[in-house]
């Protein structure tokens, strides 16, 4: 039986955005666990939707359904204890090597999911729920690729609550594009080879608007990261689960949120040495090619207060520089997504 | 009211240290699959150990994520996986500890003789402290070489910035294309500067469950276990962690 079939005689139709009256123990358990810090961003890897069929002799098509479900749990559980940024790894670069079927069955699944989302602007809204979508979309069909622009184009402008889905993503490929951004920077004179940092990198990575996680959750029992925000991911607290993702409950959020708060000072100490450490390289990279281009206009020997001021004044010709090389890459981005909405809407005047 | 945050507050403490407790006690308290009789740690008896595990890895990091270094234990580490079999280890503190402590060699031939007695000489150890600008690793390599190298946090992001660099410069002076730079272009180069693999197992000791900045671009599909921490590491619970990553299997995100 193919995939499509199983799909469109699943009854219930199931919602992005939900509220929920909770239980007075969960409450108790969000208030116990406020007293320590709540990760802002959580990541998950939804792993264990076809071995969660093959278990319950589903067919695959229906795990993958029953985890769109969790999800949508899930981030209701979260936003309750005060995560509003919610990342997950719905679609990997590697799955497309699965049978067709499969990725056919995946690619509907997701047509008919960001079309739904069209449909529930009103619950988004009222929400403040932004979506967007990480990953090589040029990889996907054009139709899912005007979806998913529809879907971000309709909620880019909120701002309470935020769900990336990785779709069609690596996090090496991520890395490469970055990498070709930058490369492309210099190539045209925008920025130099000696402005590119660790932050500038982080900015060209398909999560630039979103902090780092703080929590990732892989579900399954694997204890490997799978090519899943690689870069992001370094500081994060891992929590690794038994379950498969269709029957992660609450109280492994919970376990995952008081993992967060042990681990809380030691990686906090680290991300801060982190931070020190990206600033002397930055002050130290801007002191020697400000000395470098000093060197180059005058021979004789030069002030302090020359030093000082020429240093600043670099710094700041390069924040310029970056600046633009961010602003023209937000450009470039945003038309690729109204590009894609365009021929949407071009298609719509054609067929009426 | 002050007595409820008081009362939130204590149950917070209890459940956040009294879950930690518990998943220490569980590893400790796991049945040993291997021989329980306790016999005499040599190259032999270690050598055999290997041949019950399911797989090995090749190259195995350690991460130490906690404050105090103990270069005996480390030592210890490198003697077991040397024998083994195990010919690529990577050793990570973030601040770099390892790298400028002068004592570590000396600890490690004095661990090679206590433990391996005539046959510590049959091993070659090469230890790496800078991730660029290292010799290039012998192309052929025997079985009794065992590279070691000393990893630090500027190893990890801070080397991606230094390949973007290298590649935007190669772009600039037409030496590259930009659909030349692919992930499989990037990590050749990486692969070519330090000639290490990609790590299969990384053991994390110390109680901190994330990575700390450990070369995250060569972190891909590195099975991540831990232990508590490295001081009087003890060879069962170490041999235990090297037949779990034996059992496990890997998908790659096809077939089941």
């Amino acid at each position: 039986m193919s995939a499509n079939l199983t799909i469109k005689t699943f009854r219930k139709e199931m919602s992005w955005v939900r509220k929920t009256e909770q239980s007075w123990v969960h409450r108790l358990c969000q208030q116990v666990l406020k007293c320590g810090p709540v990760p802002k961003h959580v990541a998950f890897i939804m792993d264990g939707n076809r071995r969660f069929a093959v278990k319950n002799s589903l067919e695959r098509a229906e795990g993958h359904i029953m985890g769109f479900e969790k999800l949508a749990k899930a981030l209701e559980w979260c936003s309750n204890l005060g995560i509003m940024e919610v990342t997950v790894y719905a679609f990997s670069i590697e799955n497309f090597k699965r049978s067709k079927d499969e990725v056919d069955g995946l690619m509907e699944l997701a047509r008919q999911k960001f079309a739904k989302l069209l449909q529930e602007k009103e619950n988004l809204d009222k929400h403040g729920v932004c979506i967007r979508v990480l990953g090589n979309l040029n990889l996907l069909p054009h139709d899912v690729q005007v979806a998913v622009a529809n879907a971000v184009n309709l909620t880019k402008h909120n701002t309470r609550a935020v769900l990336n889905v990785c779709f069609a993503y690596t996090s090496r490929d991520e890395i490469c594009s970055a990498m070709r951004d930058v490369a492309h920077g210099v190539e045209q004179g925008i920025i130099r080879d000696s402005d590119i940092s660790e932050h500038l990198l982080e900015q060209c990575l398909y999560t630039r608007k979103s902090p780092n996680p703080d929590m990732l959750v892989r579900t399954s029992g694997e204890f490997r990261l799978s090519d899943f925000l690689l870069w992001q991911t370094t500081y994060s607290c891992l929590s690794f689960v038994q379950v498969l993702w269709p029957d992660f409950s609450i109280w492994h959020l919970y376990a995952g949120v008081i993992k967060y708060q042990r681990n809380y000072k030691a990686i906090q100490e680290a991300i801060k040495d982190n931070l020190i450490e990206r600033e002397r390289l930055q002050k130290e990279s801007d002191y020697e090619c400000a000395m470098e281009e000093l060197r180059q206009k005058q021979t004789n020997h030069f002030k302090d207060t020359d030093i000082k001021s020429c240093v600043q004044d670099y710094t700041k010709k390069r924040e310029q520089r970056i600046k633009m090389f961010l602003d023209d890459l937000e450009r470039r981005r945003n038309k690729f997504f109204d590009d894609l909405a365009t021929d949407q809407q071009v298609t719509n005047a054609a067929a009426t | 009211m002050l007595f409820y945050d008081v009362l939130l507050q204590s149950i917070h403490l209890v459940v956040t240290w009294g879950t930690l407790l518990v998943s220490w006690m569980a590893i400790f308290v796991k049945p040993w699959k291997l021989s329980q009789k306790t016999r005499p740690l040599n190259l032999s008896s270690i050598y055999s150990d290997s041949k019950l595990l399911q797989k090995l890895p090749i190259h195995i990091g350690f991460l130490f994520l906690e404050d105090d270094l103990s270069c005996t234990d480390i030592a210890t580490l490198i003697v077991w996986c040397m024998s083994l079999g195990i010919s690529y280890i990577s050793l990570y503190d973030r601040k770099g500890i390892l790298k400028r402590n002068a004592f570590l060699e000396t600890e490690i031939v004095r661990k090679q003789k206590e433990l391996l007695g005539k046959d510590a000489t049959r091993f070659n150890i090469f230890l790496h402290r800078h991730f660029f600008n290292r010799e290039k690793l012998v192309v052929e390599r025997n079985i009794n070489q065992i590279d070691v190298q000393l990893l630090s946090e500027e190893d990890g992001r801070q080397s991606l910035v230094h390949t973007a660099r290298q590649f935007s410069r190669a772009v600039a002076v037409k030496q590259y294309k930009i659909s030349d730079i692919s992930p499989s272009t990037i990590d050749t180069f990486l692969l070519d500067k330090s000639s290490f693999p990609d790590p299969d197992l990384v053991l994390r000791f110390g109680a901190v469950d994330s990575l700390l900045g450990f070369l995250p671009w060569q972190v891909r599909l590195t099975e991540i276990l831990s232990l508590p921490t490295h001081r009087n590491i003890d060879y069962k619970s170490f041999l235990r962690l090297l037949q779990a990553f034996g059992d496990i299997k890997q998908r790659f995100g096809k077939k089941d």
